[in-house]
């Protein structure tokens, strides 16, 4: 017997059950991957936000200025601050800390401004389960309302150093 | 002992075969692919980013 060369076009038309796999598989990854902007929508936990590019001391400097002009107490070292409704309100992501504490009154909308003054965080709003990443350089602004009365904890979600597991921040709403 | 088929030269080689044959094409488009798709748009997404304006400019959806 000899060896037989290769067919010269082996080019075939798929069949029967190659057909099925492919087009399951195909299924499969149009369904994840519309899935990412539709729970965007219905999952409520990665909001739209605007991005703009800031400097980190800048944006370091005016949450510096909005926290004393709005303190109104401190826990554990770091001032708790309390907007006017409806206002403008600053979070400052650094090693290792979240600042300042916020409270805030339920109903009225605000708007949030988040940024870090040196590494990439990510806040995580607990337990409500809200994540999204915190970018040195870019500010983050996004319109939120609370709904529910409560202390919420905000941790870090992304590794930044030593003390990234003790990088725990408070929400007050009342 | 079945006779060995004698390949028509004249039958038109199908374009998906020549795509898959060519393996430096495909180590082209494996690499100019993403290259384009993840480096490129991502870079463009970044400088895209405007400046913050004035606190009183911000406009709400952006």
């Amino acid at each position: 017997m000899t060896i037989h060369p290769p067919e010269r076009i082996w080019w075939k038309p798929i069949s029967g059950a190659e057909r099925v796999y492919i087009a399951a598989a195909l299924l499969f990854s149009l369904i994840t991957f519309f899935l990412m902007p539709i729970w965007h929508f219905l999952g409520a936990q990665n909001p739209t936000m605007q991005t703009y590019r800031v400097d980190k001391a800048e944006y370091l400097q005016r949450v510096m200025a909005w926290a004393d002009r709005y303190k109104v107490g401190e826990l554990a070292g770091v001032p708790v601050v309390e907007p006017p409704p409806g206002g403008e309100v600053y979070l400052l992501a650094r090693t290792f800390q979240w600042f300042p504490v916020l409270k805030l009154r339920a109903g009225q909308t605000y708007r949030v401004h988040v940024s870090s003054s040196d590494l990439v965080h990510g806040f995580s709003l607990q337990p409500l389960n809200m994540n999204f990443m915190v970018v040195p350089g870019y500010e983050y602004i996004l319109y939120v309302t609370p709904t529910q009365k409560g202390e919420f904890g905000i941790l870090c979600n992304e590794f930044c150093g030593l003390g990234h597991h003790l990088m725990v921040g408070k929400l007050i709403v009342d | 002992m079945t006779p060995t088929p004698v390949p028509d030269r004249t039958d038109r080689v199908p374009f998906g075969q020549t795509l898959l044959d060519d393996f430096f094409l495909l180590l082209a488009l494996g690499l100019l692919i993403p290259f384009l798709s993840y480096l490129v748009w991502g870079l463009l997404d970044l400088g895209s980013v405007p400046v913050l304006p004035p606190v009183d400019q911000l406009v709400a959806g952006g």
